[in-house]
């Protein structure tokens, strides 16, 4: 995937932008002396970036300077033509208002300018945004970043000035190291799966071992050992026990409370059949009911026509014709059903109204049973002795919920047992992995580790290296630094030109080692050449030029006076052909946007 | 395949499976396919069976293509 060409609607405020084959630059000029000495210039060099990074569907942010400045870009769409690895284009088109939509045009050749284009001749118009980023990755067929989309790797593709803080650390990955490590695993060739295993084990062992503090603090001082808890519960169950056998052979002789107890049995029985027989009749009477709902059928062939014409489809008559009479034949069959279906509703409420009339009756008589019961004198000490046995089931109950947070706890700490457990295996699996891919020269990573050496080692003369290693927290570390004479790491990556040449490195290097397979090839940086010596810009400039003779598309932003000589003075410097767009600072002619400064 | 019979209940025909189908698909464009299965299945409950065959119905007709990399169908008709 290759970028062709940046333009928008209104040509005369920002004109097209078509990119080079091969290496692209984007060229600022200070005309006017006493600019010389300021920091920025306003042109418009990191607004180009940003604009692509906007075309590739990048989220909407009301920081966004499209969107603080909505009165005056809201007329404007934005469209990019891109070259598939099939060899078709596609343009995508995003309006300002709203950045919502997005527009796809794919074609056989380049088209030169597509808002001459009729408006049903878009593949599709006003896309939702994420349904664009998705159908955008699916026409990318980007295999080697999967499960991840293409928008995780645009980061590396478009550096701005804040992503070369860090080589693998881009300005937006601010959040959880399981955000972005394993992704950046993936890309220098490691296998993500245990990688991202790690982390989310990392995290549940985390997790756990919360809980467990948590729950060891709110039990601090209480005999929580689950055996203790077990002898107790056995003792309070026997107690319990013992209690109720006294209850249950309480002297119950008499003839008339047996009588009593009798008709109790009985009416309990009667009573307990007719509320399962009526618990049956509403189970069946809502079936019922349900099924006279259920019998509409919903599929209308005149319907389904109408919808496949207008795809562009026709039905033939024959087909037609054979539905129309199914749904005659269903729709006798369901009227037939239906006349059934209502004589048993009948049937099952009449039946209801009955049971309840008996039911009523039955409870009353329970009711008058209960009450002679509640008289004699025995009952109080059957009370007494009930009141006993409530308060020791409430201890028991007690006990047993405290012998289930000692379950819980005695749980917790076999569950961080094996979490830490299962966390040193995949630690094992992620550093065996990296051994194999760093012994490995011809591995993806190897390859990458080659790449970025020789690119340092032909800009700077330098030994650079790329590591991966575990850190003791079980936490992945990549590491881009120099290597001293003495063969050890030096602090010269800590300044700022040497950050960004090795994140240029390492973005060249990357890209170069997925060469074999669709993959994007473009790659801009902001302000590529700043602060480097002028024997040093020009080694980049030949890197970024044998990069290109690889199939890459380098895209470069840069002042004139970062240029080692003047353009066009030989293969060392730019020449006018690398140059896509010049802005200059003599009016707003000269800028990206053809209007005043926002 | 496509001719109904009396056994058949016409809302699980391949036919109405893929007049659902297409009507997703020419309202949203391109849909993810656990999307689209979901969608067969609520409006004709248990109709899932139907899922394959009207989708491959529907690219005969030459109105839908599948993107396997972010595994969505994409409505490819006028």
């Amino acid at each position: 995937m290759k970028l062709k060409r940046l333009y928008s609607n209104r040509p005369e405020i920002f004109g097209p932008v078509t990119f080079n084959e091969g290496l692209s630059a984007v060229l600022a000029e200070i005309r006017v002396p006493a600019n010389r000495l300021l920091d920025t210039h306003n042109l418009g060099k990191s607004t180009l970036a940003e604009l692509i990074d906007y075309c590739l569907l990048k989220g909407k942010s009301n920081s966004f300077f499209l969107f603080k400045h909505g009165s005056l870009f809201a007329a404007f769409t934005f469209y990019l033509e891109i070259e598939l690895p099939d060899g078709e284009y596609l343009t995508i088109g995003r309006p300002v208002d709203p950045g919502s939509k997005i527009y796809f045009k794919r074609s056989e050749s380049s088209i030169e300018d597509i808002t001459a284009l009729d408006v049903p001749d878009w593949d599709h118009l006003a896309l939702p945004f994420d349904r664009a980023k998705r159908l955008l990755d699916g026409m990318l067929a980007i295999d080697p970043l999967r499960p991840w989309g293409f928008r995780k790797v645009v980061g590396y593709l478009i550096r701005s000035q804040r992503d070369y803080l860090d080589v693998f650390q881009l300005g937006k990955f601010s959040g959880k190291h399981q955000d972005w490590k394993p992704f950046v695993a993936q890309l220098i060739g490691m296998e993500s799966g245990p990688v991202v295993e790690l982390y989310q084990k990392k995290e549940e062992l985390n997790a756990t071992t919360a809980d467990l503090a948590t729950l060891t603090r709110e039990w601090s001082g209480e005999d929580v050992d689950p055996s203790v808890l077990d002898g107790l519960i056995s003792v309070k169950r026997r107690d319990i026990d013992a209690k109720t056998a006294t209850l249950s052979s309480f002297n119950f002789q008499e003839e008339d409370t047996r009588a009593t107890s009798e008709l109790i049995d009985q009416t309990e029985s009667q009573i307990t059949a007719l509320n399962e027989e009526s618990y049956r009749l509403n189970q069946l009477i809502q079936r019922i009911a349900e099924s006279l709902d259920e019998e509409q059928v919903l599929f209308r062939p005149k319907d389904a026509e109408d919808l496949f014409r207008q795809a562009g489809v026709f039905l033939g008559d024959q087909i037609k014709r054979e539905y129309e009479q199914l749904l005659a034949f269903n729709r006798a069959i369901t009227e037939e059903r239906r006349e059934a279906l209502q004589e048993q509703l009948a049937e099952s409420q009449a039946r209801l109204v009955e049971i309840r009339k008996e039911l009523e009756t039955l409870n009353l008589r329970r009711a008058q049973s209960l009450e002679f019961l509640r008289n004699s004198d025995s009952l109080d000490k059957y009370k007494s002795l009930s009141v006993e046995l409530a308060d020791l089931q409430g201890e028991l109950g007690f006990l047993e919920a405290k012998r289930t947070a000692a379950a819980r706890l005695t749980d917790l700490r076999r569950q961080q047992r094996t979490l830490a457990e299962e966390f040193g295996h995949l630690e094992t699996a992620v550093e065996t992995q990296i051994q194999e891919i760093s012994r490995d020269e011809e591995s993806r990573f190897g390859r990458l580790r080659r790449y970025f050496t020789e690119i340092i080692y032909e800009v700077l003369g330098q030994n650079a290296i790329i590591a991966i290693k575990l850190n003791s927290q079980g936490g992945l570390d990549f590491t881009a630094e120099f290597i001293g004479s003495a063969g050890t790491a030096t602090s010269g990556d800590r300044g700022t030109s040497y950050k960004k040449l090795l994140c240029i490195a390492f973005d060249l290097a990357f890209l170069r080692t997925y060469l074999d397979v669709p993959f994007p090839r473009f790659v801009y940086h902001d302000g590529a050449l700043e602060q480097l010596e002028p024997r040093k810009r020009e080694k980049l400039i030949g890197v970024f030029r044998k990069y290109a003779g690889f199939g890459l598309q380098p895209i470069i932003s840069l002042l004139d006076s970062d240029l080692p000589l003047p353009i066009g003075s030989g293969p060392q410097t730019l020449s006018p052909e690398d140059v896509v767009i010049t802005l200059h600072d003599e009016g707003q002619n000269g800028r990206l946007f053809k209007m005043p400064t926002w | 395949m496509l001719r109904p019979n009396k056994h058949s209940h016409p809302d699980q025909t391949v036919l109405a499976a893929s007049t659902v189908l297409l009507a997703e698909l020419r309202r949203k464009r391109a849909v993810p396919y656990g999307d689209l299965k979901a969608v067969l299945d609520k409006a004709s409950h248990g109709s899932d069976f139907l899922f394959t065959p009207a989708i491959n119905l529907l690219y005969l007709l030459g109105l839908v293509e599948y993107r396997a990399t972010a595994d969505l169908f994409e409505y490819a008709g006028q």
